[in-house]
């Protein structure tokens, strides 16, 4: 616990495993969240997101590894720092009999929280005041969502492990929640460990991103450096496709026939200077007519990222 | 945990009172009610039936028109029925948390899973009481509309003697049925265990060991089966005890420790 309040770690996996029969849903997971960070928690579905929240909840038990939150190791059942942790497990579900209201209501009981004035801030906070008392099997796919994070959010927690929130949000919603969620962190230290397969709007979040791909934790990276981590091209049109190949290639760039009918450099110095290879190409007799200069997006990122360690 | 206790039961009383199915119990126990009482005014009008499966039952039922021969009927009635309603209703309490995945909502919580069982074998005790004191207040009101025979103040005591232990008996065979809906995730599973546990209990008390069979010992007690006795043999307190407890522990422990993945 000491050492946990030096180092600041609010979240701490170690060899986090869990078997489902011969299945590793989570295999050796070992990550660490400092406090007032947003950890985006990336991955395919089927890739052990869930699993691994669960476990970091206490709702199931590891095969091996252990997690801790606030330095106190998780173990099912037993009591951990619940008070200080807000959570929202894949879809949000609540009682559909009982109202907006009644919902948080209840929610605010079982966290210990006196009067009103929380539950009256959150319905505020996450626009749900029209839908006070509204049955919650009535409200729509958003709104549910709305009542699942107000239900997470409703204690002000140290800690919000979030599954997927964005699920069922319509784009302004999505703004909203990640700006709420930027505001909790930056400016109430709480931090957050999100789960998304969507690295753009991860990347919008987050302060680092781990990606989890077959149970495997494949890659953990700062956001602020994802930027370089980007492949780019230099995309030329030039009407003497195949002369300006072999040209370039003689020229040792590794050169490709693009799809759109151009070609495709991906040499970092091409992409740094396209105007020299423009210089090159007019003075060889192989004047481009189009240069572009194409950054990979984030989905092609993620999916070249787990290709490769998969592989 | 007491704290916890009271919090979380005032919460599973709010979700038991906005359910359809709370309403539709207590009319379906003012209907077994009325139903009761039919069959009594059946037995004082015989010659109102036609020939048919109503009449057949009547006469099967070899009851006097009497106020002693309908407490004797009415408790038999909730030794079976009660089985089955309570079985039901904490077949809801526990089945839907997982039915509707609100379970999540209830596991990483500063208040004990144990507070959170403990909390709902008492919720639906106090539904399937509330139940229980419905069909009692009114068999007594419809006895008196139907203007029976043989009354006498003497009757009283005995008739809520045996109706509150055959409730509690029902009431002891509850924590099995949560088990099976945490078990099962959901309430169908439970709901089957009950229908299999009523022919099972047919089984052995036609077969002379229903005194062992926890789901038979209410009806054996309140006359159901082998004729009427309200007495408790010391295997059937045992086996009602082990139960009791197995179930409870069995809930608390799948709650407490089981992976939880809905």
């Amino acid at each position: 616990m000491e050492n946990n309040k030096q180092n600041g770690k609010v979240i701490e996996t170690a060899g986090l495993t869990k078997l489902f029969g011969s299945l590793k849903a989570v295999d050796e997971v070992s990550l660490n969240v400092e406090k007032g960070e947003i950890y985006g928690f990336l991955g395919l579905n089927g890739a052990g997101k869930t699993t691994t929240i669960r476990m970091l909840l206490g709702m199931i038990r590891p095969a091996s590894g252990e997690a801790r939150l606030f330095g106190k190791k998780i173990i099912p059942g037993h009591p951990g720092p619940w008070e200080k942790v807000g959570y929202l497990v894949e879809m949000p579900y609540s009682y559909p009999e009982l109202t907006v209201r009644e919902n948080l209501s209840a929610v605010s009981r079982l966290r210990g929280l006196k009067g009103n004035n929380s539950l009256e801030k959150i319905i505020q906070l996450l626009h749900l005041t029209p839908y006070m008392k509204v049955k919650a099997r009535n409200l729509s796919q958003g709104n549910n969502q709305r009542l699942g994070l107000a239900k997470a959010l409703i204690h002000r927690p140290e800690i919000l492990i979030l599954d997927e929130p964005s699920n069922g949000l319509d784009p302004s919603g999505i703004v909203e929640v990640r700006e709420l969620l930027k505001d909790y962190a930056l400016n109430h230290g709480v931090t957050v460990f999100i789960s998304s397969h969507n690295l753009a709007e991860i990347a919008k979040l987050a302060t680092r991103i781990g990606i989890i791909h077959h149970g495997r934790l494949v890659q953990e990276i700062d956001a602020e450096k994802l930027d370089a981590e980007l492949e780019k091209s230099l995309f030329i049109g030039i009407r003497d496709r195949k002369g300006a190949v072999e040209f370039l290639t003689g020229k040792g760039f590794a050169v490709n026939a693009a799809n759109n009918g151009s070609i495709q450099i991906s040499d970092p110095a091409a992409c740094e200077e396209p105007e020299k290879i423009n210089t090159l190409l007019v003075q060889n007799g192989f004047p481009p007519h189009h240069l572009n200069v194409v950054q990979e997006d984030l989905e092609s990122y993620f999916l070249r990222t787990i290709g490769e360690k998969h592989a | 945990m007491l704290k916890d206790i009271f919090v979380t039961l005032s919460i599973e009383i709010t979700k038991i009172r906005k359910t359809m199915i709370f309403w539709i119990s207590i009319a379906a126990s003012c209907f077994m009610s009325f139903i009761l009482g039919l069959m009594m005014w059946l037995v004082m009008n015989p010659d109102l039936l036609p020939p048919g499966i109503l009449k057949t039952k009547v006469d099967l039922a070899a009851i006097n028109a009497d106020w002693p021969s309908y407490i004797g009927f009415v408790e038999m009635a909730v030794a079976a029925l009660g089985i089955v309603l309570f079985g039901f209703a904490v077949s809801w309490i526990f089945g839907r948390e997982y039915h509707d995945r609100t379970v999540k909502d209830l596991l990483a919580l500063p208040v004990s899973r144990t507070a959170i069982v403990i909390s709902k074998l008492i919720a639906v005790s106090l539904w399937c009481l509330l139940l229980n004191a419905i069909v009692f207040v009114l068999s007594l009101v419809t006895g008196a509309l139907l203007q029976l025979p043989l009354w006498s103040a003497g009757l009283f005591p005995g008739y809520l003697t045996v109706f509150a232990v055959t409730t509690l008996l029902c009431l002891l065979l509850c924590p099995p049925v949560a088990f099976v809906a945490s078990a099962g995730k959901g309430y169908l599973p439970s709901i089957g265990f009950v229908v299999l546990c009523m022919g099972l209990a047919n089984l052995f008390g036609n077969i002379g060991l229903g005194s062992f069979f926890p789901w038979t010992v209410p009806m054996i007690y309140a006359g159901a089966i082998g004729g009427v006795t309200n007495q408790l043999p010391i295997e059937s307190i045992i086996a009602m005890g082990i139960t009791f407890i197995a179930g409870t522990v069995g809930t608390v422990y799948y709650w407490k420790y089981a992976d939880q993945c809905r």
